[in-house]
């Protein structure tokens, strides 16, 4: 059997173009499939805040996570060469929070139920601010698990709370009941006030 | 409301607070109605109401299923959740036109609950017991004027149902009546959507009786446990959408009991007299019968209500009781009534309304 050459093998990519990317076929320029060959650094694709921060994440960890991710790599609108993701409604400590999640999740998605679950917990330590933002984010890039987590958190949080604690977890400054109808819950309910 | 971009006070968009509030059981959701006007007027949307239904009815257990019962000390309902601990149980209002009078419970669906009253001439009531709305269901006018009108005391037997078609969004009150001597059973059906009463064909069945009042929903039919000729126990089921009676066979083995749901489909409890004196279970799955792996040792007079994370829960006497699969007893509470007297039913708490209530309707804009 003759060695193939790296030559060769360039020609014979390029002759196909083809690569699987999140579980589909796209089209890849040549030298990026050499390159993946011959073992270079998993992919990497860049995120750009809303303050103009770029993030670089491996594409395998986001196209996992985020369903939006997935279909602008998919559907080829990403072009790895130039582009880069802009998330205007993401800032940068945010960001930076989201993509901790998903590298987290990707990389030890074989550890124990207890373990993941007791790192969660720790990653939502975060403050109301920071929790409405995460929510935001994970609902602009789809990303189901992350969603779900927060969710069932905040879930928790009301659960069984007075209306003016609630209140402040939701930061909602002006209720917009009438003061006869806020009397008149008050009355009703004397046990969620 | 407007997202602020300013690092004080961010406030969620409407869109991921409803996303939020979904998966609230109705108790929270009933209390978070006070938190903003924006919220009440989330919250008492039917359009919410019916998400929050089907969100939690997607679940492999209903989140928001409980027991009711109507007390025999005061004129009230009470509710237990059987999944949590069953010590805590709170009290729901009766609507205002019963309080005084004896009342039973026929059946339950969707979160309504179907009222009987025992008064001469009072209707039926399908009553929400959350939100407290309640609607009457006028008599069905047949010729000669139907004597289970005038029921108690006599021989006669009144049964009943509620369910959901789900085709048209529609509620169905079904009735039948009859006597264990020579009459035919008589069957009708009230639809919510339209108003009025149905016969119902039953002449190819042969002569039952039904022995217990409240019949069970699932799955787009009611179920009713009977008694043939005094003694073979049978099953009625009654399919929603083609309107149709028939019967379903079960597995005979020991003495057959109680009706109920477990899981989402249809069970029954049998108490098996054989020497180690078990509670089986059997569950039917597209018409067939399997008797579920768990078999409990009886616990003498323990009336089987329900199946819920390998404990049983029943009646006994005056007392709820959960039993764990060793029949050892984890959990009682004492409540003012018994099983047998149709004071006591599984259902779903739940914001939905009937459809046509207010002009508004249960799925469709506008009609």
């Amino acid at each position: 059997m003759t060695q193939l050459d790296r030559l060769s093998v360039y020609h014979w990519l390029n002759a196909w173009c083809i690569k699987p990317v999140g579980g589909a076929l796209v089209r890849q320029e040549p030298e990026y499939i050499l390159l993946a060959l011959m073992g270079s650094p998993l992919k990497k694709i860049m995120l750009c805040s809303s303050e103009k921060e770029i993030f670089s994440v491996e594409e395998q960890v986001m196209v996992q996570h985020s369903v939006i991710i997935n279909n602008m790599i998919e559907d080829g609108s990403y072009n790895h060469e130039e582009s880069k993701i802009p998330l205007d409604c993401v800032d940068s400590k945010t960001l930076k929070k989201v993509i901790d999640y998903c590298t987290h999740h990707t990389h030890h998605h074989n550890d124990n139920q207890e373990d993941l679950e007791a790192w969660d917990a720790q990653f939502l330590n975060v403050d109301s601010n920071g929790l409405y933002d995460l929510l935001m984010a994970a609902n602009y890039l789809e990303i189901r698990n992350l969603l779900d987590l927060i969710y069932g958190t905040i879930k928790n949080m009301i659960k069984g709370k007075k209306i003016d604690e609630i209140r402040r977890i939701f930061n909602i400054k002006d209720h917009g009941f009438t003061p006869e109808e806020e009397e008149q819950n008050r009355k009703e309910y004397p046990h969620f006030y | 409301m407007k997202h602020k971009a300013d690092a004080e006070a961010k406030v969620l968009p409407l869109e991921l607070v409803e996303k939020i509030l979904v998966w609230l059981p109705v108790k929270s959701l009933i209390r978070s109605r006070c938190v903003s006007k924006q919220w009440l007027s989330l919250i008492s949307d039917s359009r919410f109401a019916i998400l929050h239904y089907d969100t939690a009815d997607a679940a492999p257990t209903n989140k928001n299923t409980r027991l009711l019962y109507l007390s025999s000390e005061v004129p009230e309902a009470r509710c237990v959740d059987l999944e949590a601990s069953i010590r805590g149980d709170y009290a729901l209002q009766l609507p205002l036109s019963c309080r005084q009078f004896s009342l039973s419970i026929l059946g339950s669906c969707r979160g309504f609950i179907l009222l009987r009253i025992h008064v001469n001439g009072a209707p039926l009531l399908l009553w929400n017991p959350v939100t407290g709305s309640h609607r009457s269901v006028p008599y069905p006018i047949i010729d000669p004027v139907p004597s289970w009108v005038g029921f108690f005391g006599s021989s006669n037997k009144l049964w009943g149902g509620l369910g959901y078609d789900e085709s048209c969004d529609d509620y169905l009150v079904v009735v039948g009546w009859g006597n264990d001597q020579e009459w035919e059973p008589h069957w009708e059906y009230f639809s919510v959507r339209t108003n009025s009463w149905e016969e119902i064909e039953c002449g190819h069945l042969p002569p039952h009786l039904v022995t217990i009042d409240c019949a069970l929903f699932c799955n787009g039919v009611l179920y009713w446990l009977a008694v043939k000729y005094m003694k073979v126990n049978v099953v009625i089921a009654f399919d929603l959408a083609g309107k149709h009676l028939s019967m379903v066979s079960f597995p005979t083995s020991g003495g057959s009991r109680l009706l109920k749901l477990f899981a989402g489909c249809l069970g029954i409890s049998y108490l098996n007299f054989t020497e180690d004196q078990k509670i089986e279970i059997w569950v039917m799955k597209e018409l067939s019968w399997t008797r579920l792996n768990v078999v409990l040792p009886y616990a003498y007079g323990i009336h089987p209500l329900c199946f819920t994370k390998g404990e049983l829960v029943g009646t006994k006497n005056n007392e709820l009781v959960k039993v764990s699969d060793k029949g050892v007893s984890v959990e009682s509470l004492r409540i003012s009534c018994h099983d047998n007297d149709s004071k006591m039913v599984m259902f779903t708490e739940s914001l939905l309304s009937l459809p046509d209530e207010f002009g508004g309707t249960g799925k469709e804009q506008g009609k």
